[in-house]
């Protein structure tokens, strides 16, 4: 009796945030399948579909737009960004974590200033590092860019999460003739798995999510984004494509929450397991 | 068997640097012909941007090059630009409009000679035209289209209260009470978006009053500026109290949810209602935006092309341009255009495609009178920081929002004097 009340007390707290999260997800769906004439009609509930689903913007966004061109693209960005950002920040956030050398906590500190730094002002000298490597327009500008504002971020999340696991573990590793790297691969890494795994969750919604860098180094319809593309294409003068704005910005966050979903208790797991570090 | 840090650097790093190159954009083979690269804004009708790169292609094709022409939202152009000029690469030609010249000039090619062949061909261009694209002694960027603001009204709402369409500001005031009663209020957008910047402009200008002289020098804090925003506070009681947070949409989806009887916007949302048949769309008019006491006065958005510096096709660029401003090349972006972008040479403005549609005929020769935001001074990079920051609506949102008119105006002296203005 008592369990039951403290789930329905659980629930009832919990239920404004769960309807404050879900708020977004419910607007998009249901403003992707109105029809227009319903759409424009201020008197009707903007939260019932009354005149009848339509499946048309849905239509309109994958055979009239380049939107699985550009869902692809954001597919291969943020897996290759977030591969090479969670390599990079592994091997520095180890060396944060665990290397005596001199100025280490001045580099930790510097990165966790880096971290803060806005993208927006970033991505003006990034325009000359992809003019200068000849990546203008193409995937690759992204790639390349993406770690400048993700390696920190994750550095500073790994960093905090590595210094939880002991240390006799690796230096038993390295006594038994492990070399640095081998100790941090057999030994840091299977330990670290909830922290890489949130921070590799992390880097990838980073990626996924990005807008500025998408917009200005890249041009052409077919080679852009989907954060981008829906919203340079689907916004045309004072017309904005509401339906299909809601529907590409629907399913553009499924694979973001399809994520979080599959590796909620690793991600839980990683979150809280720094804050515990005696 | 382990690996040295050396070998791992150098396995590393190749297979990047190998990545990078093999997936990087296939660089064009020597001797291959140029690609001219355009950037411009989307236009709200998709068949004006198909217009533009069909007078590429054509061009193209006749000069053995490729023509490659990319579309964005206008709001994200400014950044585009910017990160252009940073990187010295890009696009050939851009879409600057209204005073971005100024802000851009340090980037762009003086293009005296095309406009001259073309002023020779067909004329002057409008006065406007001419303040959007002619900075410093030299044309910048040679203008291209004009989107004009008219005021758009349903004449049955209007009928049914009694009205006609208002020639006035203090017509529509008495108008838009009676609507609101009826249901169907008027809705100006007093908020951070360019219709609102395109409504409040020349409603300022009618009360006799502007950001600056004709010199440049501030004079927003004036009586007449008082007289504006006691009007607006006014209007707004009677308007759609949504109009604080409006957006470029929100005034086309006011009167296109057939709820809205007036407002100034451009003849998207007449052109909208009649492509999708909408049953009201006869019922949608326009008429010229309202007079204040010191008289009428229009805004329009210009929209002109710019050539970079750092292009490597500048002669190319300057002879597409040329060939975009002929009697063909016109009578394609006029008819594609439907009546949403006009012509900025007055020799196209006489009898356009779209004169024949009597919703579309006020537009005829609208730009003639009309002015940017810099009016009455000249082409100025403050006054479209301004303009780009929304001074204007913001000040006369405070006021309509409860802010004495010495506050209001206390926010747009200082918020014009932080951009510049003294």
């Amino acid at each position: 009796m008592v369990s039951g009340r403290r789930a329905a007390l659980t629930y009832a707290l919990s239920a404004p945030f769960v309807v404050f999260a879900l708020f977004p997800f419910a607007w998009m769906l249901v403003t992707s399948i109105k029809k227009n004439s319903e759409l424009y009609d201020l008197a009707q509930n903007p939260f019932l579909v009354r005149a009848g689903p339509t499946w048309d913007h849905y239509r309109f966004l994958f055979q009239h737009t380049a939107f699985p061109l550009w869902l692809r693209n954001s597919a291969i960005v943020a897996i290759a960004s977030t591969a090479a950002s969670v390599v990079l920040a592994s091997l520095a956030a180890h060396a944060l974590a665990r290397l005596r050398f001199r100025y280490a906590e001045g580099v930790s500190t510097f990165v966790f200033i880096v971290y803060l730094m806005p993208t927006t002002l970033l991505f003006l000298p990034l325009a000359r590092v992809v003019s200068a490597l000849h990546l203008s327009n193409t995937l690759w500008s992204l790639i390349v860019t993406y770690p400048a504002f993700m390696v920190p971020f994750i550095t500073w999340m790994l960093a905090a999460y590595l210094s939880s696991i002991p240390r006799d573990l690796e230096e038993s590793a390295l006594v038994d003739g492990c070399t640095r790297l081998g100790a941090l691969w057999r030994v840091v890494v299977p330990l670290a798995r909830p922290g890489l795994i949130t921070a590799t969750l992390f880097a990838f919604t980073l990626a996924w999510s990005e807008f500025i860098y998408a917009l200005t180094f890249i041009s052409t319809t077919s080679v852009k984004t989907v954060t981008a593309g829906v919203v340079v294409d689907l916004i045309r003068g004072d017309v904005f494509y509401w339906g299909s704005l809601m529907g590409g910005a629907l399913v553009a966050s499924l694979p973001v929450v399809l994520l979080f979903s599959l590796f909620l208790d690793y991600y839980v797991a990683g979150l809280t397991a720094g804050a515990v570090k005696g | 068997m382990g690996m040295t840090r050396r070998a791992f650097v150098t396995v590393v790093g190749g297979a990047g640097l190998a990545a990078a190159a093999g997936l990087g954009r296939p660089r064009p083979a020597a001797g291959a012909g140029a690609t001219l690269r355009l950037l411009a804004h989307s236009s709200y009708n998709e068949d004006s941007d198909k217009a533009i790169a069909r007078l590429g292609a054509e061009f193209a094709a006749a000069h053995s090059a490729t023509f490659s022409a990319d579309f964005i939202d206008q709001p994200e152009v400014a950044a585009k630009l910017t990160a252009e000029e940073q990187a010295q690469a890009g696009h050939d030609i851009v879409d600057l409009q209204d005073n971005l010249p100024t802000i851009h000039k340090g980037f762009l090619v003086p293009l005296d000679d095309v406009v001259a062949e073309i002023t020779r061909t067909y004329g002057a261009f409008y006065p406007i035209a001419k303040d959007s694209g002619y900075v410093d002694g030299h044309w910048l960027s040679i203008p291209w289209l004009g989107n004009c603001e008219l005021g758009v009204y349903r004449a049955d709402y209007f009928a049914q209260v009694g009205e006609r369409p208002p020639a006035t500001w203090t017509d529509l005031l008495r108008a838009a009470t009676k609507l609101k009663k009826a249901g169907h209020p008027v809705g100006i957008a007093v908020s951070q978006c360019e219709d609102s910047n395109a409504a409040l402009y020349p409603l300022l200008w009618s009360f006799g009053a502007s950001v600056t002289d004709a010199r440049g020098r501030l004079t927003i804090d004036s009586p007449a500026t008082g007289a504006a925003l006691d009007y607006v506070r006014r209007l707004a009681a009677e308007m759609d109290p949504t109009v604080f947070s409006w957006d470029d949409s929100s005034n086309n989806k006011h009167m296109l949810s057939g709820r809205g009887s007036y407002t100034i916007n451009a003849p998207s949302i007449y052109l909208k209602a009649k492509r999708d048949k909408m049953p009201f769309a006869a019922s949608v008019k326009h008429a010229q935006p309202p007079a204040g006491p010191k008289g009428r006065f229009f805004y329009a958005d210009i929209h002109g092309w710019g050539v970079f510096k750092f292009s490597k096709n500048i002669d190319l660029a300057k002879r597409f341009l040329r060939s975009m401003y002929t009697a063909e090349g016109q009578k394609v972006f006029l008819t594609l255009g439907q009546g949403y972008d006009m012509p900025v040479l007055p020799h196209f403005d006489v009898n356009p495609p779209y004169a024949a549609d009597p919703q579309l005929r006020p537009e005829v020769g609208f730009l003639k009178n009309a002015h940017l935001a810099a009016y009455p001074a000249p082409p100025d990079p403050r006054a479209e920081k301004a303009y780009q920051t929304y001074v204007i609506p913001n000040m006369f949102a405070r006021a309509a929002q409860g802010a004495s008119n010495k506050d209001a105006v206390a926010f747009a002296v200082k918020a014009l004097k932080d951009i510049g203005y003294a």
